[in-house]
């Protein structure tokens, strides 16, 4: 028997975890979920996502329901650039952590669809890009291998010349 | 019974089972914990290499990487397509190059890089080029020509810049003007090598502008083609060398906002009438000499800026803008107002500074939600009977005029936070000003003023005062209740002493006793921690307690040449030796004029 107003979520590799029915419905998916199924004990199997990365998940989603944010009002300030620097210092910590766990943690945020989880992984990975200098930097920063052949990175080269020029 | 007794075994084997299946999850449970924690102590190094080849980048999907992507300015999305082939595919996505901001790429970007990123990404609706001031025609024709689709144009410089000239002439008006349908906002700066011709051809095709900034483009004149832009709502044309309108200009009817500061114009047009709809017209800084009275027919005005020009006189008809918030006439040659202020009930902001006005209008006191209000530097002798009727007045300026007197109920004014009457002739403070709890700033300098009232200490919210060159001859010994000081200039009067328990304004950072009769300064004058600047010379005091002035930690400026301190003895040269207070002390010390010490 779950608590009254929790409900059950099981990870990928079969970890339970018990969760306020109204912060896991911050997650579109499993609001749906629970939408569509009528016993409140079901456990919810949340298929793709790890048990570590899911507890990182529901951690997040107790903080912001706990901690609203104020909503936005600087979002169409520059309509030509969108922010980065606006990241909450609690969500910078919660985000500073290793690629494979921030990657795994927009896939998880992708898979519920949980948008404020997406857009703030995202931004911290635009800025970890934003952080090199050179495409060489980012390759090396991300391990990413140039699989480009020679003719056509002299083209894409040409083309994006403007930018590279930088010192 | 036997049911019963059954029945109650079995509910017993049932919550053993429970139990038991309970200790098993429990067990598990603390298993599954122990391997999560050897896992973490395990080789951090590791892990990560292991997790890496378990979820790289690589295994976020293009929707995603466009996303991440949509965080990055165009220089940024540049260097990300040189990476790899799917990084190089998904930054080409045509949605991400929609809006290009290149302003802070501005000082270095070239028309080379311009015609790059446009050949590369014609699909650019929006692109701020601001303090580009390197590109010429050559980038600009090839934007052009490349993007169809533009709808937003910004060519701005930064004031710092904005000395150099562009080398941007009507070839790119011409280009522009090829796939100009779109074009909604186009902001050109200090391009003065366009003309009025290569502006008309751009105009006739321009049938979808609503914004256009001509800033510092030294234009002489509209062209006849400008009424072709019947959806533009705003017009901006400061800066140039304007000497009239163009009478096609009335064709412009959902024109809002009308900017020619900073023109040569003598006189506006009548057929400004037309422009019903505009809300801001700014003309300040020219050379306009009289309104045209079909200006009451522009009642949606909001803002009517008309300061530095050489109006005499306002129409009457300026009583009709109801709608208007800020009326700004400053600095023109007016002598008198028309009596027409009733209906100016939405007026906040009145500005009729720098002019030749000797009387108010009686009319002024109905402004019922004017703010602020500035009438320095005229010759105004008195103030209308009913002023203290201007209920919401927060901010009032009447400095440099020939007033004799202050109304006795200006206390009315509840809302007041500034007062600045200084250079007039004004012999005393009316009784009624200690009830204004709000002020701030109190300036009445340079008047006649002898004596401030007894409970002038109730005004508790006052930061500054500046009644330097009065006649004050003490300070009500309320003074000292005016806790947030900050600032306190009495300079130039007759003070013979401080007012009891001075040394409560801890708060002062700035103070002026300079050309008074002091004999002494108080001797918890350490108590002023916050005290940055002390001027106290042209006095007669005669014993400084130099242990008292050390103490002040942030002082960094103090004179006090000319007092009648006996000898040396006064101030041992150890003052001097402390940092912090300068070797300013030896030199004034030895009788140095006080003025070019002044500065910190």
């Amino acid at each position: 028997m779950t608590e009254l107003g929790k409900i059950k979520l099981v990870s990928s590799d079969s970890q339970e975890f018990e969760v306020d029915r109204e912060v896991a419905a911050m997650s579109q998916t499993i609001k749906n979920l629970l939408e569509a199924i009528e016993d409140e004990n079901t456990a919810i199997p949340i298929e793709n996502v790890k048990g570590e990365i899911l507890e990182r998940v529901i951690h997040y989603c107790e903080h912001h329901y706990n901690h609203p944010s104020p909503k936005n009002l600087t979002e169409n300030e520059n309509e030509y650039e969108r922010r980065t620097d606006d990241i909450e210092p609690w969500d910078q910590t919660f985000c500073n952590v290793e690629q494979p766990i921030l990657f795994e943690l927009i896939l998880a945020a992708n898979y519920l669809d949980i948008k404020p989880l997406l857009d703030v992984c995202c931004k911290t990975v635009a800025n970890l890009i934003k952080e090199c200098r050179s495409p060489e930097e980012i390759r090396k920063r991300f391990k990413i291998k140039n699989d480009f052949t020679k003719e056509e990175e002299e083209e894409i080269r040409k083309e994006n010349a403007w930018c590279l020029d930088e010192k | 019974m036997l049911e019963l007794r059954e029945k109650e075994k079995e509910r017993k084997i049932e919550n053993v089972i429970k139990e038991r299946k309970e200790i098993v999850i429990k067990e598990r449970k603390e298993e599954k914990k122990r391997t999560e924690r050897k896992e973490k102590e395990g080789n951090d190094k590791e892990r990560t290499e292991r997790r890496e080849k378990e979820t790289p980048i690589e295994s976020l999907n293009d929707d995603i990487l466009i996303l991440i992507f949509s965080y990055l300015n165009a220089p940024n999305l540049g260097k990300c397509s040189v990476v790899c082939r799917r990084w190089a595919s998904c930054c080409y996505d045509e949605f991400l190059w929609y809006n290009i901001n290149l302003a802070r790429w501005g000082k270095i970007l070239t028309d080379v890089h311009l015609s790059q990123i446009t050949t590369s990404h014609p699909q650019i609706k929006k692109i701020d080029l601001t303090n580009s001031i390197k590109l010429t025609d050559l980038g600009l024709v090839m934007l052009f020509k490349n993007c169809a689709n533009l709808e937003k144009v910004m060519l701005r410089i930064t004031t710092n810049l904005r000395r150099t000239g562009r080398m941007i002439t009507d070839r790119s008006l011409i280009s522009a003007s090829r796939s100009a349908s779109s074009i909604k906002e186009f902001r050109l700066y200090c391009c003065n090598m366009i003309s009025p011709k290569g502006l008309g051809i751009f105009f006739e095709q321009s049938v979808s502008l609503e914004i256009l900034d001509l800033t510092s483009c030294q234009i002489l004149h509209l062209p006849e083609s400008i009424k072709k832009l019947t959806k533009l709502t705003t017009l901006v044309l400061t800066l140039n060398r304007l000497i009239s309108l163009s009478s096609e200009l009335k064709n412009l009817k959902k024109l809002q906002k009308l900017m020619l500061k900073s023109n040569q114009l003598t006189s506006l047009p009548n057929y400004i009438k037309e422009l019903t709809d505009l809300k801001v017209l700014e003309l300040g800084n020219n050379t306009i000499q009289n309104l045209p009275t079909e200006i009451e027919f522009l009642t949606n005005l909001k803002y009517l800026l008309i300061y530095s020009n050489r109006l005499t006189e306002i129409p009457l008809e300026i009583g009709k803008l109801g709608n208007l918030k800020e009326l700004w006439l400053n600095d023109n040659q007016i002598s008198e107002l028309p009596d027409c202020f009733d209906d100016l009930q939405s007026l906040e902001v009145l500005r009729l500074n720098k002019n030749r006005i000797q009387t108010l209008p009686d009319s002024i006191c109905l402004l019922s939600n004017l703010n602020f209000l500035e009438l320095g530097d005229n010759s105004i002798e008195a103030l209308p009977g009913d002023f203290p009727k201007l209920q919401k007045l927060t901010y009032l300026f009447l400095y440099n005029n020939r007033l004799t007197a202050l109304p006795e109920d200006i206390g009315d004014l509840s809302k007041l936070q500034v007062i600045n009457t200084s250079d007039n002739s004004i012999p005393e403070m009316p009784k009624t000003l200690t009830k204004l709890s709000q002020l701030k700033y109190l300036l009445c300098y340079n008047n006649r003023i002898i004596t401030l009232p007894e409970n002038f200490g109730s005004l508790t919210k006052l930061e500054k005062i500046d009644l330097h060159g009065n006649r004050l001859r003490k300070l009500p010994n309320s003074f000292c209740q005016l806790i947030q000081l900050r600032s306190l200039w009495l300079g130039s009067n007759r003070l013979s002493h401080l007012p009891p328990n001075f040394a409560n304004l801890t708060q002062l950072e700035e103070l002026g006793l300079n050309d008074n009769a002091l004999e002494e300064l108080t001797d918890d004058f350490s108590n002023l921690q916050n005290l940055r600047m002390l001027q106290i010379q042209n006095n007669n005091i005669s014993k400084i307690n130099s242990n008292e002035i050390k103490k002040l930690p942030k002082l960094t400026s103090f004179i006090f040449h000319n007092n009648n301190i006996s000898g040396s003895n006064g101030i041992p040269s150890q003052v001097s030796i402390r940092n912090g207070l300068l070797s300013l002390i030896k030199q004034t010390w030895t009788n140095i004029p006080g003025k070019d010490n002044q500065e910190n």
